[in-house]
């Protein structure tokens, strides 16, 4: 039992152990999914802000980099009309122009930008150039010639600086555009992984879901057959079948159960009825005939008979002879005395009298060799005579016979016993009147 | 964008992305919103197989009164040190449809790969100069 119990357990753990396991894996999966869309949002967020705050300062530097360029070729133009009035605050807005061009140096990283970096950074030289022409051309009064550099080459200096800053501003749209294009691009693919991650993991819970209800119901079934089984099938028990897996295992723990409970129960039920029965005789030939019925009804098939001692006489003779041989079994022990069971004071039984240990009695029957179960009868702790049955050989009486004889072998010793009593007290009585 | 100075001349030279260049007669037709019109020589033509193409140009101001020079004739020659070749350049007289005549400047659209080092002769009567660059 304790192996089958191990077994069971065993049985019982992989059962529950290998969903649970997988039911583990399938959350974690989940879990690792929504963690998964929960990160990719998170960096989805950074990333776009990063991208929008980047785009924010360069556009700001690169607009900031217009005005101080035409605040630069204002300034040029004040000073040139004004004969060279208001120099120093020309030159302090070319300060502010190159302030914005390092500022924009700080923000710029794509090779594009770099470019056009280069190319305004050119341009504001060709701008400082020229404005040494006209500053030469101003001081030599030559003022025409300064008006004329002025709104000549560095207004267009100034014009194509303009345009390249604008040109920045644009690119830089553009590339946050795509810039946020990758990141939604990144997000969605991320998303798409992770939502095919959580549905597959719904899916692998829902599947281990139908696969463990299969396996119980199947196990249920299975169970409710053994049960039906082990109401019914005491016989197989019997029979002595070998359980080949736990359930049948089972259904045989339950089989025993039910089987001896049943054995029990016939056992209750049998003394009641032989109890009543023999309650209800009053004389030897009465419980002699109540032997036989009872004999009759528990080995119908059977050889089987009553040998009593008479008080007076040692020897035994059959009181009832029941079952298919005339005769009976006709044991040919001449006493009590000889008797194994008898002097041994239990039951005893035997597959064969060839077997060791073999009461020799039951040796050179007529009719062959039987099994045998002999079982003595006793009043009042003496014995007053012995059960004999037998059988096929090999095939002695079962457990249930032999408890059913010696049932009947105990009211029948109580009720023989009471009522030869009974017939020596009347004698006694006849013989003192 | 470069300068260079000569004993007469402000030269303000600069190399773009390639531009289209339209005769007097496809102005009249075409009515381009933006672009160059040429005033005297041929346009040049944007090779589309290539990224390497290029608009180079060169304002010419005279020192002396600041005044675009459009009556010059200059000679240009582009050396290609990375490339390993030197080739003409022609100078058509041209200026920017929208701006007008005060972009008055001589070019024409021609090949220079991006990182190649060059140097650009410009020669105007008997004045010349070089501009020396690297093209980013």
């Amino acid at each position: 039992m304790s192996v089958g119990r191990r077994r069971r357990s065993r049985a019982a753990s992989s059962l529950a152990s290998a969903p649970t396991a997988a039911a583990v894996v399938f959350v974690a999966l989940l879990a690792a999914a929504g963690s998964w869309s929960w990160w990719a949002f998170r960096q989805s967020h950074i990333a776009t802000h990063r991208i929008e705050t980047q785009h924010l300062r360069l556009a700001a530097a690169a607009n900031e980099l217009r005005t101080e360029v035409a605040g630069m070729l204002q300034g040029q133009t004040s000073y040139v009309l004004y004969d060279g009035e208001g120099r120093a605050v020309f030159e302090a807005k070319l300060e502010r122009v190159d302030t914005a061009l390092d500022a924009l140096t700080q923000l710029v990283d794509t090779p594009s930008q770099l470019a056009l970096l280069a190319k305004m950074r050119s341009e504001v030289g060709a701008f400082r150039s020229v404005d040494t022409h006209i500053w030469s051309a101003l001081q030599a009064g030559r003022a025409d010639a300064a008006r004329s550099l002025t709104l000549g080459p560095n207004a267009l200096t100034a014009t194509f600086v303009g345009k390249d800053a604008e040109v920045l501003a644009g690119q830089t749209s553009d590339e946050r555009d795509a810039a946020l294009a990758r990141v939604v691009s990144r997000l969605r693919t991320d998303m798409a992984l992770a939502l095919g991650f959580g549905a597959g993991a719904v899916a692998g819970v829902a599947l281990l879901g139908a696969v463990t209800i299969g396996r119980l119901r199947r196990r249920l079934r299975e169970l409710d057959a053994a049960g039906r089984e082990a109401i019914t099938g005491v016989r197989s028990l019997l029979a002595g079948d070998e359980p080949d897996d736990e359930v049948t295992r089972a259904s045989t723990v339950l089989n025993t159960l039910v089987g001896r409970w049943q054995t029990a129960q016939d056992r209750v039920d049998r003394d009641r009825t032989l109890g009543a029965g023999f309650d209800r005789v009053s004389t030897e030939a009465e419980a002699r005939s109540m032997v036989a019925d009872a004999l009759r009804e528990l080995v119908p098939g059977q050889s089987v008979e009553l040998l009593l001692a008479d008080e007076l006489e040692p020897t035994v003779s059959p009181a009832v002879v029941h079952g298919n041989l005339p005769g009976g079994p006709a044991c040919p022990v001449p006493g009590l005395g000889s008797c194994a069971a008898v002097r041994e004071g239990r039951t005893l039984v035997f597959s064969s009298p060839n077997e060791l240990g073999a009461c020799p009695k039951l040796s050179g029957r007529p009719y062959g060799a039987v099994s045998a179960a002999c079982v003595p009868v006793t009043f009042l702790g003496r014995p007053v005579g012995v059960l004999h049955v037998i059988g096929n050989e090999s095939v002695p009486p079962d457990e249930l016979t032999v408890d059913g004889l010696q049932a009947i072998a105990t009211h029948a010793g109580h009720a023989i016993g009471e009522a030869r009593a009974d017939a020596l007290a009347g004698l006694d009585l006849d013989l003192d009147v | 964008m470069l300068t260079r100075t000569t004993g007469h001349y402000l030269m303000v030279m600069d190399i773009l992305a390639p531009e289209r260049m339209y005769t007097h007669d496809e102005m009249a037709s075409l009515r381009p919103a933006d672009g160059e019109v040429v005033v005297r020589g041929h346009p040049g033509v944007i090779d589309t197989a290539t990224t390497d193409t290029r608009h180079v140009e060169v304002h010419v101001y005279g020192i002396d009164d600041g005044k675009p020079v459009v009556d010059a004739h200059p000679v240009m020659t582009m050396t290609d040190h990375t490339g390993g070749h030197t080739y003409d350049v022609d100078a058509t007289l041209m200026h920017d449809i929208v701006i007008g005549e005060p972009d008055s400047h001589y070019g024409t659209n021609t090949r220079l790969p991006a990182g190649h080092a060059f140097t650009l002769h410009v020669q105007v009567g008997d004045e010349s100069t070089d501009f020396d660059g690297v093209l980013p």
